[in-house]
């Protein structure tokens, strides 16, 4: 747990070093005429300085942190599948349309994540999907696209 | 079971098949246009653009025979919403609002703008002009134009005039100005013309350029001086208040316009079509009633080749501004 | 009094059937549209602009005015049912609403936003009619130097709203103020950190950020483990808030819709920033502020009559300045020239019924809001019992449509993952999306201010402090930091001793 929180502050520390180095290359200008660069590299700075800080507050502590264990193992695929179902769902909404991508993301989801049998993960695909696109298509008339089913 | 499954099996094809048939046919049975027609706004809902789109765009609709549907995609000072437009296919059924701060200015003074006015765009015709006005308060010791270019000229730096954005018309007015009249007046860019217009009022700028509609009722309240128009000709209901032009700035006068574009490849006879219905659309009575009530939006109709002639006039313009501008690499 | 006859003529107005259904159609659209994350009203205001040309004028304002209250209803639906704020506003009432639906309070955290709300609006509604045009003129007088010094004060607040460690929370404030930073610099035109991205152009949506940290970190959490356990508490233990819970919200209503009014006149500022301070303040006057994000009904009390009353306030400048202070306000406006009312300082004089017919029909949609929403209560509770194997991906798609909508872009459901993602680790490894928000909703306002200031006076300093209203926000900002330097200090020997 320790080690994680050193990381944590080790990576924020990183990246303020890079938000500093990128807002240098903006311009910084002078302090009564602040560049686009002045606002994030002042930023930038004092986040280095809280991650500094972080850190050593962290390493000079001596004592064990309380171990948060659990007894179940985190299901990594869960989450893997669910950042890439809502990925594919981004990509293809455009050429495939609301009705078909909603449609196969909430069965997908259904099926994988806490497995339902194809029955209900199909059924419940098909009534969201429809009924997704009446509230929205229709209801409401926001103009998700409809790719290549043409409605 | 295999029956059973054998009967969903064919149902379901059925089934699909009748919708095909069903889709096809509806595109067969009418002309261009057979769908709903997006027109992309490339600003936010409730700017002037969106405005005026939204006002008029039944009438258009009646005489293009179709459905408009207006899409708004802010960002970027018109550029996200105006690339995203050229990006599509050029079947007709996205078009956009075509703006000549996104087409003429951005490409000058934004960097990495992704498409070029000249190459990329089918223009179909140019609409509206908006009109701008340069103010002050009604408190304000200058009563004209000549005097606050007298003041500006012994004081330099010291006026400040509040404008929308950098690299916005009003700003790029502001600087044309300053160059034509050798003066050297601030600009504090705002988020909008409203706040621009809420500045001037509270006393934080002394000028303010931005559009009439922004500043209207304060004139009408008489807590607001409008100095000068900045637009084609003088204004039918201020009949009694310059224009920039006609005072020597005719080079700063430039305001931003609207018109109707493609993405390039556009076919001639959806232009043609397109052309017509807002001609029809601009010349309804009920239609220019309605614009004239939106305030300082002067229908100036034009062709989509002259549209594009004068953007790409005002373009070599702006270059030569371009140095002028603080912080442009 | 004058006044009474005013309101008098107002009512007539409003009371007018064709009125009355007006509003209650606008509100209830608006309720719609608020439950709907990434929908604000200006997407069902801009929707219905066309329509409103058939409508004579006094019923479109009626109409639009029922919306925008509406949305401020129905957003906090979300926030607390399923930790999706649907407005912006709403994301406060996420922080110990969220908290109070998981431990079977749902019906007591919607009940009260309800009820806080409808108190924001009446109170706010009086002040409006009294102090309209004297306070308009007062806000006239924030300029760019008045911003950034509020804009400081706002971020000193922050100090008391970090849960756990300060350090944590600071890191999150830069990381705000950094994200705050992409896109095109408004004030020199120059994109920053767009690395040729149009998406990056116009910045990172705040929808799309609060969408991910919030909902979509909440589903990633509870997917890790199996659902055997409950996610919800469903064992509803009665609808509305009991007796104690309503002794502890009066404060909290009254301050919030105070709050609320007087930081929503000044234009421009955002409907967030109330509910921060609002939520901020009832920590700090509270007995037990440690356990503010577990299901303290003052925490959602507070902020939701802020930011009801915040919205009623926004009206004040746009009603009698006849200048928009934001997309929601710009449509009213322009709906209204349509018609050739002009607001400003002429409308009451000009269109007295146009005003008076607006703040008499402001009150009787209050009380449509209020008779549409506490029997909804029971139908929202009943949403919670839907097996959560089912009810997450429904969450999801929610998410996923909500950020899309905003701007027809699908990279913005990809933004909104990544914070999801980030939302997720960011829980995992202790650190609060809170002062994340703040920052990114006050970062980019108070760099504008600090820019604009510095043109304004030429490059000198001296100007924050010449003018008194910036001066007085400094030096309470100043008073703010140096307290809790001690508090801090025994904080950070506190973090020092024990575990984190």
């Amino acid at each position: 747990m320790k080690r994680i929180i050193i990381y944590c502050n080790i990576f924020w520390l990183l990246f303020a070093i890079l938000t500093c180095i990128e807002s240098y290359r903006l311009k910084l200008g002078e302090i009564n005429h602040p560049g686009p660069g002045f606002f994030p590299f002042g930023a930038g700075l004092v986040m280095i300085i809280l991650s500094l800080m972080g850190l050593f507050i962290t390493i000079t502590k001596k004592e064990e942190f309380r171990e948060v264990s659990s007894e179940e193992k985190i299901r990594w695929w869960n989450i893997i599948i669910i950042i890439g179902a809502i990925s594919g769902y981004a990509f293809s909404l455009d050429r495939v349309g609301f009705l078909i991508n909603t449609f196969l993301f909430i069965t997908l989801l259904l099926k994988v994540i806490e497995p339902q049998s194809w029955k209900k993960s199909i059924i419940g695909g098909v009534i969201t999907a429809i009924a997704a696109n009446f509230v929205f298509n229709v209801v409401f008339r926001v103009q998700i696209p409809s790719g290549i089913l043409g409605f | 079971m295999r029956k059973k499954i054998c009967m969903k099996k064919s149902f379901g094809i059925f089934f699909i098949m009748t919708i095909l048939i069903f889709c096809i046919n509806i595109s067969f049975s009418q002309d261009y246009p057979k769908s709903p027609v997006q027109i992309v706004i490339p600003f936010g809902p409730g700017g002037l653009t969106d405005i005026f789109w939204r006002s008029i765009s039944e009438y258009i609709g009646q005489n293009i025979k179709g459905t408009i549907v207006l899409v708004n995609k802010p960002g970027g000072g018109g550029v996200v919403g105006t690339s995203f437009a050229l990006n599509s296919k050029p079947d007709g059924y996205t078009l956009f609002s075509a703006n000549s701060d996104p087409l003429s200015m951005s490409p000058v003074f934004t960097p990495n703008v992704p498409y070029h006015p000249d190459k990329d765009v089918t223009y179909i015709a140019k609409l509206t002009t908006f009109a701008f006005t340069f103010s002050v308060r009604s408190d304000s010791q200058f009563k004209s134009l000549e005097e606050v270019v007298e003041f500006a000229k012994t004081n330099p730096k010291k006026l400040k005039c509040s404008v929308m954005g950098i690299g916005s018309t009003p700003h790029i007015i502001l600087e044309l100005f300053n160059r034509d009249a050798k003066v050297a007046i601030t600009p504090i860019p705002f988020d909008s013309g409203g706040e621009a217009v809420t500045n001037l009022l509270g006393g934080h700028t002394d000028l303010c350029i931005t559009s009439l509609s922004s500043i209207k009722s304060q004139f009408l309240a008489k807590k607001v001086r409008i100095l000068a128009f900045i637009s084609p000709k003088r204004l039918k209901e201020h009949p009694d208040i310059p224009t920039f032009a006609e005072k020597g700035y005719k080079k700063a006068s430039i305001a931003t316009d609207v018109g109707l574009a493609g993405p390039k490849g556009l076919s001639s006879s959806i232009v043609n079509k397109w052309y017509e219905a807002l001609e029809k659309t601009l010349k309804d009575p009920k239609v220019v009633e309605i614009i004239d009530k939106l305030g300082g939006v002067v229908i100036d109709f034009k062709s989509g080749d002259e549209y594009k002639k004068q953007l790409l006039t005002n373009m070599e313009m702006f270059k030569e501004i371009v140095p002028t501008l603080p912080f442009k690499k | 009094m004058e006044v009474l006859q005013h309101l008098n003529f107002g009512f007539s107005v409003a009371l007018q059937p064709i009125n009355l259904i007006y509003c209650f159609i606008g509100v209830l659209i608006g309720t719609l549209v608020g439950v709907l994350p990434g929908v604000g009203p200006s997407a069902a205001l801009s929707l219905l602009l066309p329509v409103t040309f058939y409508v004579p004028p006094v019923s479109t304002i009626i109409l639009l005015a029922g919306i925008t209250y509406g949305a401020m209803y129905g957003g906090s639906t979300t926030s607390i049912l399923v930790n999706i704020p649907g407005e912006a506003a709403s994301v406060v009432t996420c922080l110990d609403g969220y908290q109070m639906a998981r431990k079977g309070r749902a019906g007591a955290a919607l009940g009260i936003s309800a009820i806080g709300s409808f108190f924001a609006g009446t109170i706010t509604i009086f002040l409006l009619i009294f102090l309209a045009p004297p306070l308009a003129n007062f806000a006239l007088k924030f300029g760019p130097p008045e911003y950034f010094s509020l804009m400081v004060l706002g971020l000193s607040i922050m100090v008391y709203l970090a849960k756990g460690s300060i350090i944590n929370a600071l890191i999150m404030v830069c990381f705000g103020l950094i994200i705050g930073c992409i896109g095109l610099d408004q004030i020199t035109g120059v994109p920053r950190f767009v690395y040729k991205s149009i998406t990056l152009m116009d910045g990172i949506g705040l929808v799309q950020v609060v969408i991910g940290l919030f909902g979509v970190s909440e589903v990633l959490i509870n997917v890790e483990k199996s659902f055997k356990r409950e996610i919800f508490d469903t064992r509803v233990k009665g609808l509305l808030p009991n007796k104690e819970e309503w002794k502890r919200s009066i404060g909290p209503i009254g301050r919030g819709s105070l709050i609320g009014f007087f930081l929503g006149i000044i234009p421009g500022m955002s409907v967030v920033i109330p509910t921060f301070v609002s939520y901020v303040l009832e920590k700090k006057l509270s007995r037990s502020p440690e356990k503010f994000g577990t299901g303290m009904i003052e925490g959602v009390a507070g902020p939701e009559s802020a930011n009801n009353a915040a919205s009623t306030a926004v009206l004040v400048p746009t009603l009698s300045l006849g200048i928009p202070t934001g997309a929601s306000t710009a449509l009213l406006l322009g709906a209204l020239m349509i018609h050739g009312i002009r607001p400003g300082p002429l409308l009451i004089k000009e269109s007295p019924d146009v005003f008076w017919g607006l703040i008499a029909s402001l009150y009787i949609g209050n009380i449509m809001l209020i008779v549409l929403n506490l029997p909804l209560i029971g139908l929202w509770v009943k949403i919670l019992k839907v097996p959560y194997h089912y009810l997450f991906s429904l969450i999801l798609l929610l998410c996923i449509i909500g950020s899309y909508i905003t701007n027809n872009n699908f990279y913005d459901i990809i933004i909104m993952l990544t914070f999801g993602i980030i939302g997720y680790l960011m829980k995992k490894f202790n650190y609060e999306a809170a002062p994340l928000v703040l920052a990114l909703v006050l970062g980019p306002m108070m760099e504008k201010a600090f820019q604009r200031s510095l043109m304004m006076s030429e490059g000198g300093f001296r100007i924050f402090f010449e003018r008194s209203i910036s001066a007085t926000f400094l030096i309470l900002a100043l008073l703010i930091l140096i307290s809790p330097i001690f508090l801090g200090k025994r904080r950070l020997k506190e973090e020092l001793k024990s575990g984190d």
